[in-house]
């Protein structure tokens, strides 16, 4: 039967030294590399034999739609769960994402995403739950336009990618762009751009920015993160002058 | 003077969970959000059909009560009228509340919200949010409880997973005991009312199409304390499943109506199954009837008694680039690591367990028998009889979520039961039981594997409950949980690290299958007739005069106990469920 080599860098946690180990894993038809790591999970053994602790990951709805099991497959931020092992000729190596602080293993902690959301007010402000009465009005174009801005999974992988991410900069990643040209091109979102753009304007927002594009090549949702970053530094530079004149 | 807000801790970060926690918020609580995970990677995130209601922007004369009618007749009458009614009157509200929060839906020409139409509705209900609704969803509820978390009114937790409730010496639910995923850390937190909101259980079962922390154990471990479980013999299959990378993923069965096909193939030709037996309603049945008629056409159709033939759903006659939006949800969920171009090549399919419509019992107002606790969404048994209509359980989750929210906080004050009363020597006592459970997982020896127990007891579950039951397999399988019990007793935990360990909550959780496994097996075999999801060749009918009734399972030293008094209470005529 045919196996898989699969090179995982481990490390128990924050404050211990990475080891690599190096694991033989039968394949199975269309395997996934998340499906591999559980295969391993359920017998850890390494290569040449010895018992070892299962790898620490996360992974959860296994269909590319939460996010949970972004990490580098071969040196790319990738979901392993929407990875084909068969894709890969040679061994195939796993590493956490680096632009995170480690947990244990492939697990890392992304919480800075959330703070980043919460940080740039992505959300439109309701005036309550109860029924208003107006569903907001738009045109099938404009809802096509938006939502392909709509389907960020918070996999952090554009963080990843991104030369602005870095001990440097409080910049988060181009998630955030995603996700605030989605509220932006709302009608009721339209109504609270502008604290928005202004926040996205300060610390660790759009001027952090160097516009190399490697976010979007990585995103596994094929979000047009370049045309966000390009389209809201500009509208960021007009909401300034906006303000300089009319306060 | 000032009065203190209710605490309530709800369990759970998916469409259910966030829902509650607003409202809680709205009546004045404030609350404490726990979740495995960050929002985000909730298993609402994967639904791509949309959410139901009667908004009838297609001007079919659609209207809530029909709306309501349609979801009773599809759950074969076992869902109590009134609290369907309630639902589907605050549906279009609903919708509307999401449009406002920021989900992008589907427009028509005129830019009001574009229906899609599924399995047993006769009008086009279904709200969808380009190719997956579910990601919207969760990113706008997301986005309302960061608002109420800068506002200090919500504390969200991710990482920490619930294992028990706090229960005082009067049987009331008094908070719960939690554990952080990293740090393992046990710790006891006390609440005015606690509302379950952790999702059903499909991934007990082998061959689902459902997220991997979808197991029931929040359910099972409120049911080993005494929370009544209902209906949990009905399990929700899904006709249309493909494998992608060896995990069944569901499509969206809307996407079948937008020009889709469904067939079997017979002597090399298509035969197309649902459209033959069903022709008045096009094919578009519900779930249970489609997977049974498919599933025996695939035994029928094949060339030798034991092969089977393939089914398949086709989508190849649409227009490529009509298509891009008309079935977005269907193509996005064929993308490229299904290695399917399901618009040249129609796309073998097989069932799958897709969701649960048994969880724990609650009343009118979402609350559970035990006092102070409160379940909704998945974990909750209420709005779904014996099928689930697509599009109906985010809106469950949503609406469920919402009125257990409201009432869990309206109603602490009264209770007397506040937070701040509660003992720390209750509190420690329940930190300690969880301390020794660890101690005991620790402590097992062997050489079994629990990994591999759990995937038995999927494939054993999945070969007795499956779409059609029989008494004496079941029977049988009581006996093989028992087995794989024992044997799990001799599996030991291959993880012995304190920080971030992933064995020691698996371990947990699978002592707790068990006992769900055992009621879902029971149930099965207690409740004597055929009914939606729950069918037996051997009685193939269904018998509302012995069996229009809510199956309630309680939880004993020696097995589950059920009871089968509450009677479903229905005015409408219980019509057959013909299509
Ligand atoms: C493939 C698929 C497609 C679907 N499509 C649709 C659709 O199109 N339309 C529709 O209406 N419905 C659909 N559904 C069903 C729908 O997704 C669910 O009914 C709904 O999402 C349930 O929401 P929930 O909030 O109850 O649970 P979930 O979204 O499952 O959330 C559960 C939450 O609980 C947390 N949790 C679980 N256990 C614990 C614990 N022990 N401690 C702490 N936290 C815990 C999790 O971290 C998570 O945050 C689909 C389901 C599947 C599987
Ligand atoms: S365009 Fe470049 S600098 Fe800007 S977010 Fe993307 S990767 Fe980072
Ligand atoms: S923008 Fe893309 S890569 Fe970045 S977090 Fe969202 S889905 Fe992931
Ligand atoms: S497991 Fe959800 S994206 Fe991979």
């Amino acid at each position: 039967m045919e196996t898989a080599l699969i090179k995982v860098k481990r490390q128990d946690d924050p404050e211990d030294l990475p080891y690599w180990e190096l694991f033989e894993v039968q394949l199975e038809p269309g395997m996934s590399v998340a499906r591999a790591i559980e295969v391993v999970r359920e017998n850890p053994m390494t290569a040449d034999g010895n018992r070892t602790a299962p790898v620490a990951h996360e992974c959860s709805c296994m269909e590319g739609l939460c996010g949970a099991c972004a990490m580098l497959i071969n040196g790319k931020a990738r979901l392993a769960c929407s990875t084909l092992v068969d894709e890969f000729d040679g061994p195939i190596t796993l590493e956490p994402l680096a632009k995170f602080p480690l947990v244990r293993d492939l697990c890392v902690d992304r919480s800075r995403i959330m703070e980043a959301l919460a940080r740039s007010e992505c959300w439109i402000p309701l005036d309550g739950l109860h029924v208003a009465g107006c569903i907001p009005v738009y045109s099938q174009r404009e809802q096509m336009k938006t939502s392909v801005f709509s389907d960020c999974i918070s996999c952090g992988c554009c963080s990843e990618a991104c030369p602005q991410v870095n001990g440097r900069s409080a910049f988060a990643g181009a998630f955030i762009f995603s996700h605030i040209m989605a509220l932006n091109a709302h009608p009721l979102g339209l109504q609270s751009r502008d604290p928005r753009l202004a926040l996205l304007g300060g610390r660790g927002g759009v001027a952090d920015c160097a516009g190399a594009e490697n976010c979007e090549s990585v995103c596994p949702r094929g979000i047009p993160l370049a045309a966000a970053v390009a389209r809201l530094q500009w509208e960021v530079a007009l909401n300034s002058i906006r303000r300089y004149f009319w306060g | 003077m000032h009065k203190a807000s209710p605490k309530i801790i709800v369990v759970g970060a998916g469409a259910a969970g966030m829902s509650a926690a607003l409202a809680a918020v709205e009546e004045g609580a404030s609350v404490t959000l726990l979740s495995l995970a960050e929002p985000f990677r909730a298993s609402s995130a994967r639904l791509r059909e949309g959410i139901a209601a009667a908004l009838d922007t297609a001007g079919e004369g659609d209207t809530a009560a029909m709306h309501a009618a349609e979801t009773l007749r599809c759950g074969d009458y076992l869902a109590h009228e009134k609290r369907v009614k309630g639902m589907c009157d605050a549906a279009p509200g609903i919708v509307e509340l999401l449009a406002r929060m920021g989900v992008g839906f589907d427009r028509t020409a005129e830019g009001a919200i574009r229906l899609g139409k599924c399995g047993g509705a006769t009008k086009r209900r279904l709200a969808r949010a380009g190719r997956s609704t579910g990601v919207q969803v969760l990113t706008a509820l997301a986005g309302q409880i960061l608002h109420a978390q800068s506002a200090e009114r919500v504390h969200v937790m991710p990482g920490w997973e619930f294992i028990s409730l706090i229960i005082d010496d009067s049987g009331a639910c008094r908070g719960v005991v939690a554990q952080n995923l990293r740090n393992m850390e046990i710790r006891p937190l006390a609440a005015d009312a606690v509302i379950i909101c952790a999702g059903g259980y499909p991934a007990l079962l082998a061959k689902h199409a459902a997220s991997v922390e979808s197991d029931g154990a929040a359910i099972a471990a409120c049911y080993a304390q005494g929370a009544a479980v209902a209906n949990p013999e009905f399990v929700q299959f899904s006709p249309y499943a493909i494998d992608a990378a060896g995990k069944l993923r569901a499509l969206p069965e809307s996407s079948l109506a937008e020009g889709g096909s469904v067939w079997v193939e017979r002597d090399g030709r298509p035969w197309h199954v649902l459209e033959e037996f069903f022709h008045e309603s096009s094919g578009l049945v519900p779930r249970d009837i489609a997977t049974r008629a498919l599933w025996k056409a695939v035994r029928d159709a094949a060339l030798t008694p034991d092969s089977r033939a393939n089914a398949f759903v086709d989508i190849t006659q649409l227009d490529p680039d009509a298509a891009a939006q008309l079935v977005a949800p269907f193509l996005d969920a064929c993308d490229a690591l299904a290695e399917l171009d399901a618009l040249r090549e129609p796309v073998r399919i097989e069932p799958a367990v897709f969701a649960t419509m048994g969880g724990l019992w609650v009343d009118a107002r979402h609350a559970s028998n035990i006092p102070g606790l409160f379940a909704a969404g998945g974990s909750a048994c209420q709005y779904h009889g014996a099928c689930i209509m697509a599009g109906n359980e985010l809106l469950a989750s949503i609406y469920g979520g919402m009125v257990a929210g409201r009432y869990a906080a309206c109603t602490a004050e009264r209770s007397g039961r506040a937070a701040d009363s509660v003992s720390s020597d209750l509190m420690n006592a329940a930190k300690g039981r969880e301390e020794d459970v660890v101690a005991h997982i620790a402590a097992q020896e062997g050489s079994e594997n629990a990994h591999l127990i759990g995937r038995e007891l999927g494939e054993l579950l999945v070969e007795s409950v499956w779409l059609e039951k029989d008494n004496a397999v079941l029977k049988k399988a009581l006996e093989k949980i028992d087995e794989l019990g024992s044997r799990f007793s001799k599996a030991q935990l291959p993880d012995r690290a304190e920080w971030a360990n992933a064995e020691l909550p698996f371990m947990r959780r699978m002592r707790r299958r068990f006992d769900l496994a055992r009621l879902i097996v029971a149930a099965s075999l207690g409740r004597d007739e055929s009914r939606g999801a729950h069918f037996k060749p051997a009685l193939p009918l269904r018998d509302d005069a012995k069996w229009h009734c809510i199956t309630r399972g309680t939880w004993s030293a020696s097995g589950p106990v059920l009871d089968f008094s509450e009677r479903v209470e229905i005015e409408a005529e219980l019509q057959k469920r013909e299509y």
